[in-house]
């Protein structure tokens, strides 16, 4: 099988590293990555703990499929209670890094306690180590990565680091691995900071063993093949081709979510990325891939050199990370810009200094809201005139964010925190603290749902209901598929391959690579238990955690003031009607506490 | 009669005209085969901005003059 049967305990206050078994029976019920890392999190801390405190846990997971031959199986996840939430968060990363570390030989790492100084972790052969980061400590992502592979002279480190931002208790840090992939979402680089954990630099030569190598090259063949006959628009245009479709509907999200429709998407979507302008630039150069991918939906991109952002600042003038779908919404409608090259440059600023990018941008959008309202002044933000659409505010502020320099200081806060020390709670467009994505739940309603719900508070990645909300934008029926899907993805993002393979793949094709690949019959059936096992794990977590059912809702904006336009026009969110039936889906009381008996049918009792 | 289109997302591939002829009495489903647009690859069609669910799709009749949006499916992301 293609575990290693290892795991990496660290502990940063001792200084201690102790390999250990891999725990299988719990790589049995919990699948691996998302799951297992979620098992390990429970039995290793108390979920009351401050997210920034020693007590926090900080868990890099791989899949069973992690560096494997089947498709994109470069996925790892980092599993920690989370800063901006309070509640469980579990980041999904691609490029590199999770596959060398399943190459050095672990499976999951398990990082406790704090250093008294700033370290990073090597694990470079049989050589495993903390060595100080001091010279580091304060550098970016790109120059950290620069550096440890100097420092080692091997430029075949894979490297996973935190920037300034989480160096400096940004909230919504990311750790960004391999330059431009990240666990973006939900502070888990903020967490690493507070752990004076600079960076994991890993260089593995082994590979991994499959169950059956015959069975399993014939399914992922299969696979593939599949996958390439469903995928080709992602590969062509990228996961931004959702903007115009977003826009046309009716649910893009536009100036802090007042509107749902922005009449400059046109000049940030994915066809704009790929025209060529006057001057000859075409802002999209390349895809790339995440190791063993044959979709390719990353984009490399370029900014014109006399573009504002970077005119005097050559050291910007490469290629870099380009804009996805994510990107383009939070540094475009959400704020109401329409330039590609700051919105790119901005996408730059968040993998160089390591922030979530749609945290950022939403939590932006709250206090240009804040600023148009007359709350917050020049005088609170440097000088600096937030009005919706101004473009060169962006980037200034994502650096300042990036830096923690100034009002930077306050939007490093996240949308819920800052909204309240400004006194308009209602402002921010978040779930638990995290920051939405760029779907307005007016139009999809069953992601409303599963926004309200989401165990990481409010994402796009935890479900998959955006087939019934495209075809009816009523909640009726929406509790059920958010229900199924969001076990469904919680086995996805267990088994190391990435959730953009759901577009070809069903439970049936992910069992019958996961069968072929590890010890134990794997049925899609017991994926999908395994599924609703890992969700349920996580809502105890939350619960015990001290969260309840009065954390699954949404803002008022999206409960009260019906959608201005598209073709939701006059819809609100029906939370109140889908949430009671989703509960009762569960097997969950009214509270939204799993009954003994849905404990009991799960064996979580 | 004279139908406008506009599609989104990937489906600009496979159709890149900005109107139809059709029949009077044409449906919905009738402009998709004429543009050559799999259904299976619609997320949604809108007429002159109102949404029109898959199963309405055949029975939904156009008009000189529509604005028909075919939008493709949404993969998150």
């Amino acid at each position: 099988m293609s575990w290693q049967g290892k795991i990496l305990r660290v502990n940063l206050t001792s200084g201690e590293i102790t390999p250990e078994p891999l725990n299988t029976e719990w790589a049995n019920d919990y699948i691996g990555e998302r799951g297992l890392g979620t098992k390990y999190l429970w039995e290793s801390m108390d979920p009351k703990a401050d997210a920034m405190s020693p007590d926090n846990v900080l868990i890099f997971a791989t899949g069973p499929l992690t560096g494997t031959g089947a498709s994109t199986s470069g996925r790892y996840a980092v599993i920690t209670k989370g800063p901006l939430t309070g509640a469980i968060a579990c980041s999904n990363s691609g490029g590199k890094f999770g596959a060398e570390l399943k190459y050095a030989g672990f499976d999951l790492l398990l990082i406790e306690g704090r250093s008294e100084t700033p370290v990073y972790l090597l694990i470079e052969g049989d050589e495993i180590s903390l060595a100080s980061a001091d010279k580091i400590w304060g550098k970016t992502v790109w120059e950290t990565d620069e550096w440890i592979k100097k420092q080692h002279h091997n430029p075949m480190l894979k490297i996973a680091t935190i920037g300034v931002a989480g160096e400096r208790g940004v909230r919504y840090a990311a750790v960004v691995n391999d330059l431009h992939r990240a666990a973006g979402r939900s502070g888990v680089g903020t967490v690493m900071g507070s752990k004076n954990l600079k960076a994991i630099a890993v260089r593995g030569t082994g590979g991994v063993r499959v169950k059956d190598p015959k069975r399993f090259m014939e399914v992922t063949d299969e696979m593939k093949n599949l996958l390439a006959k469903e995928t080709g628009g992602l590969t062509k245009y990228g996961t931004n081709a959702m903007m115009d479709t977003m826009q046309e509907f009716g649910g893009l999200p536009t100036n802090n979510f007042q509107q749902v429709q922005f009449d400059g998407y046109d000049k940030v979507d994915a066809k704009a990325m790929l025209k060529t302008d006057e001057t000859g630039h075409t802002n999209l150069l390349a895809n790339k891939a995440c190791f063993g991918c044959t979709i390719a939906c990353g984009r490399i991109a370029h900014i014109r050199k006399d573009h504002f952002t970077i005119q005097n600042r050559k050291e910007y003038w490469h290629a870099s990370g380009g804009l996805e779908y994510e990107t383009a919404f939070a540094f475009g409608p959400v704020v109401g810009v329409d330039d590609i090259d700051a919105c790119t440059f901005a996408g730059y600023l968040m993998n160089e200094h390591g922030m979530d990018p749609i945290s950022f941008g939403v939590t932006l959008a709250a206090a240009m809201e804040l600023y148009e309202m007359g709350v917050i002044t020049t005088e609170d933000t440097d000088g600096v005139a937030l009005n919706f659409g101004n473009a060169e505010a962006l980037t200034i502020m994502a650096e300042k964010t990036g830096k923690q320099e100034g009002f930077g200081e306050i939007l490093g806060m996240g949308s819920r925190l800052m909204c309240e020390k400004y006194g308009h709670p209602e402002l921010s467009m978040t779930v638990k603290g995290q920051e939405f994505a760029g779907y307005d739940s007016r139009a999809l309603q069953g992601m409303g749902l599963g926004y309200a719900t989401g165990n990481r508070g409010a994402c796009h990645l935890k479900h998959d209901t955006f087939d019934v909300d495209m075809d009816d934008q009523t909640g009726e029926g929406k509790a059920e598929p958010c229900k199924t899907s969001q076990d469904w993805t919680a086995a996805v993002d267990s088994s190391g391959l990435c959730m953009f393979t759901m577009a070809a793949w069903g439970a049936p094709e992910f069992a019958a690579q996961l069968d072929a690949d590890s010890e134990g019959e794997w049925t899609a059936e017991r994926l999908i238990q395994s599924g609703e096992r890992i969700w349920n794990l996580e809502r105890m977590f939350n619960l015990a955690a001290g969260l309840t059912r009065a954390d699954d809702t949404l803002p008022e904006r999206l409960l009260k003031d019906p959608a201005p336009s598209g073709t939701a026009k006059g819809r609100v969110n029906e939370l109140d009607r889908m949430l009671p039936e989703y509960y009762d889906l569960r097997g969950w009381n009214e509270a939204g506490e799993p009954t003994e008996d849905t404990l009991g049918r799960l064996g979580l009792s | 009669m004279r139908i406008q289109v506009r599609v989104t997302g990937h489906l600009i591939d496979l159709c890149s005209v900005d109107a139809v002829e059709l029949p009077e009495g044409a449906s919905v489903d009738d402009a998709l085969v004429a543009l050559g647009i799999p259904s299976d690859q619609v997320g949604l069609v809108s007429v002159d901005g109102e949404a029109v669910p898959k199963a309405k799709r055949g029975g939904t009749t156009l008009t000189d003059g529509n604005e028909m949006v075919v939008m493709a499916p949404l993969t998150g992301g």
